[in-house]
């Protein structure tokens, strides 16, 4: 998996791209704990570009999402579809985010 | 009709992910399963050898997971999984309670909860010392 992150003000973009399994799901927690260092109080996560995502990426995003919400900050998502969007579907986790078309509009809702 | 099984075994250990999806694809592209299918096959194969991973084998015991699949004609793949760690089936544990909003949620749970969405006739024999979960993969009719 590769993961780009950009800084937009108090949000950090996080750009997923390949395969989120159990093997690289760290990575994203890693890049995740980065951004929350350097400050940001959103975190979106742009999943465009993940062809794949398993329980164990699931899992990861759903701590993430507990952890920003008892401190007053936000998960949001964008570019769901594929298979990432029907693991989403299946485990009814997609109504529980804030979900964008696109990073932008991800960023401009903010 | 007998169909031939191809396998491949592997230590029980994270690293080894790669290597089954890898064997698995192959059945997968000589199955000409549609790429929906090929995803929900690397979803459950994953699923099913993280559960193994966790809870098969005792704590410093370097088991093995074997993986086999048979191809049973254009777009249907048969695979099985099998362990020779303690008994165990994934499959009688209680499905996840999915009306939970996130700070109630549980962070786990649905691995196996997926496996059973994506795959057909899935089942769990215990044979001899071995634990054996054995499904289908089929194109969309």
């Amino acid at each position: 998996m590769n993961i780009e992150s950009t800084k937009q003000g108090k949000a950090a973009v996080i750009k997923l791209a390949g395969r989120m399994d159990a093997e690289t799901t760290g990575q994203f927690d890693a890049a995740c704990a980065r951004s929350l260092e350097d400050g940001a109080t959103t975190l979106v996560i742009d999943l465009s570009e993940l062809h794949y995502i398993s329980s164990a990426g699931l899992g990861s995003i759903l701590r993430l999402a507990k952890r920003m919400q008892a401190k007053g900050g936000a998960v949001l998502l964008c570019g769901v579809k594929g298979l990432v969007k029907e693991v989403f579907e299946m485990t009814n986790l997609l109504p529980a985010f804030q979900v964008f078309d696109t990073a932008e509009a991800a960023c401009r809702s903010l | 009709m007998e169909y031939e099984l191809r396998r491949l075994e592997l230590p029980a250990e994270i690293s080894s992910l790669q290597g089954f999806t890898d064997f698995v694809g192959h059945g997968a592209r000589a199955a000409a399963l549609p790429e929906k299918q090929q995803g929900h096959l690397d979803l459950a194969l994953e699923e099913i050898l993280v559960n193994v991973m966790h809870y098969a084998y005792p704590e410093g015991e370097r088991g093995t997971i074997e993986v086999g699949y048979a191809v049973e004609g254009p777009g249907k793949l048969f695979v099985q999984v099998s362990d020779s760690g303690r008994a165990f089936d994934p499959l009688a544990k209680d499905p996840p309670d999915l009306r939970l909003n996130i700070a109630e949620r549980p962070i786990g749970g649905l691995g196996i909860f997926l496996v059973k969405q994506v795959t057909r006739s899935i089942s769990y024999s215990r044979v001899g010392n071995r634990n054996i979960l054995a499904f289908h993969l089929q194109a969309d009719s």
